[in-house]
């Protein structure tokens, strides 16, 4: 009996391991990071962010599978002033209120507004652009 | 929620020892005669216990006068007790004046022997092989370059540094660099290192001599391969000639420069000449990298957590295993044990695969893979040690303190 369950857990484990396989546990940097490309670089605290899953950011791109280009979210979004009002631009990335059709990730500021609605007046703002949670 | 391997495992009552076949990598294959990655290697007289190698990684953790710390010997302690086979240590400078930053290692003196055999030592009790990679940085670096003698091939502003070299090198400064780098195989080989290596790639100075783009000499330096390639040749001749015939030297050359040679690279072809005149003149292995810096920092691909995109210069040291009989190593995108093993059995030159931001993220890697020949390393290739290499000691941002600040900000 006991050598059947054997048998049975080791194809249970066989079976089930390929689907666990992209479940593993994924660290995050402890660090508080700057988020480049901004002559005043915005910080990053992945310790907040828990409750994001992290595809939100380092989203699947077209070609690759998860990005974990952290530091060159730029080398996609354009940085430049003259595409900052379109919608694939860093600045829209981040500072775009709603999800638009097509997006591969969550643009910061839609879910910070969400967030403030219910977030205490005492504490900074996630939604302002001085004196905020981001630019202090 | 999510769970690891190891948890779901333990979660389900299973020793990984007791896991059979498709856990236990090593017992998957039945052919005995394929090649394992943990077994018993040679490089020339050098005899590694496994196949995995902690490839040069500056740590900047040495003084300002390029002498190893404690700092960098714990460093050195983490991988040996990890189970890496060898350590390969980062750039270590050979002339005062050519020193790259201001923590990388240098060995320029014979006061500093004493120093490097606690190095050594400690390595080795710890239960690593050691080596040290010697090279020449020439204007690849931005430190000091107003107070110090930057030489070059020619006057070609560096691709990332802006660096202009002030000191192109004429046939004297050739022999004096000739007689640094004897100097310091020397010192390596009394201090007791392992082995030597000799940083021929990755657009460091004499890898500059190799690529036209920095090249426009009209010397016997300068021109066709035959004479780039003098350099590199008589560093060879003259460092084989002051350790003698069996002490082990490993060069890091490209398989390829992913440039091409209408930009200011070389062909495979070219490639392969300078890698023929090596093993002609005793090289005792080969650290097969590639890549250049005009187009960036080709030698660390991010992105490459699909197996197709992993182990990226091994095509390159396939095409040099069908040319030349040396031994090899692969550096570049090693991730996965099972893709190593294929190459292992593909490309019959290749003995063993380097690290390096693989290892500076999990100094246990080879342990973890010993247990678990699918554990996933936890290197992203995110490459943020890359962005901040040299601005401040290297470490994965996985690594990172929470009370840690990053550098320039």
């Amino acid at each position: 009996m006991k050598a059947k369950l054997a048998i049975a857990s080791v194809i249970i484990a066989a079976i089930s391991m390929p689907a666990w396989s992209d479940t593993f546990k994924q660290e995050v940097p402890q660090a508080v990071l700057p988020m480049h490309e901004t002559s005043k670089p915005v910080e990053f605290d992945h310790l907040r962010h828990t409750q994001v899953e992290c595809t939100q950011c380092h989203h699947k791109n077209e070609e690759r599978g998860m990005s974990f280009t952290s530091y060159k979210c730029a080398s996609c979004h354009s940085t430049a002033k003259k595409d900052k009002s379109i919608d694939s631009s860093y600045f829209k990335a981040i500072h775009g209120r709603k999800a638009l059709p097509g997006d591969l990730g969550t643009r910061c500021l839609s879910c910070h507004v969400n967030e403030q609605k219910t977030r205490s007046k005492d504490k900074p703002s996630l939604t302002g652009c001085t004196n905020s949670s981001c630019h202090k | 929620m999510s769970i690891d391997r190891r948890t779901l495992i333990k979660f389900m009552g299973m020793a990984v020892a007791g896991a059979p076949v498709g856990v236990s990598f090593a017992n998957s294959n039945a052919d005995s005669s394929k090649r394992k990655l943990f077994e018993e290697t040679k490089l020339g007289t050098l005899t590694l216990k496994n196949r995995l190698i902690r490839s040069a990684t500056s740590q900047y953790r040495a003084t300002v006068d390029g002498d190893p710390t404690e700092d960098l010997m714990r460093v050195h302690r983490e991988l040996a007790e990890g189970g890496v086979g060898l350590i390969i240590t980062g750039l270590t400078y050979i002339l005062k004046e050519d020193q790259y930053g201001q923590a990388g290692t240098g060995l320029y003196d014979d006061s500093q022997i004493e120093l490097y055999k606690k190095v050594v030592e400690n390595a080795h009790e710890h239960g690593s092989k050691i080596a040290v990679q010697l090279a020449m940085v020439g204007p690849q670096s931005d430190y000091r370059i107003d107070h110090r003698d930057v030489y070059g091939a020619s006057k070609v502003p560096h691709p990332i540094y802006g660096t202009v070299p002030n000191k192109v090198m004429t046939k004297q400064d050739i022999e004096y660099s000739l007689q640094a780098f004897i100097d310091a195989a020397i010192r390596a080989k009394k201090a007791g290192f392992d082995a030597i290596e000799l940083h021929f790639a990755h657009n460091y100075l004499v890898s500059q001599f190799l690529f036209p783009y920095y090249n426009d000499r009209t010397d016997e330096y300068g021109g066709p391969i035959e004479n780039r390639a003098r350099f590199a040749f008589e560093i060879l001749e003259a460092v084989r000639g002051a350790v003698g015939p069996d002490y082990p030297i490993i060069a890091k050359v490209h398989g390829r420069d992913y440039l091409g040679s209408q930009a200011g690279g070389n062909t495979q072809d070219e490639n392969l000449y300078v890698i023929k005149g090596l093993v002609k003149r005793g090289i005792t292995a080969l650290d097969i990298s590639g890549g250049n810096k005009v187009r960036g920092m080709g030698e660390f691909h991010p992105e490459i957590q699909d197996e197709k995109d992993q182990s990226y210069f091994a095509n390159d040291a396939k095409y040099i295993s069908e040319h030349v009989d040396i031994p090899m190593m692969v550096t570049g995108g090693n991730r996965s044990p099972k893709l190593m093993e294929e190459i292992l059995a593909e490309v019959k030159n290749v003995e063993a695969f380097g690290f390096g931001r693989t290892m500076l993220s999990e100094p246990n890697l080879a342990n973890n893979w010993k247990q678990d020949p699918n554990h996933k390393p936890r290197c992203l290739s995110c490459n943020w040690c890359i962005a901040n290499y040299g601005t401040q000691k290297s470490q994965c941002v996985l690594n990172v303190s929470r009370a840690y600040i990053p550098a320039g900000h």
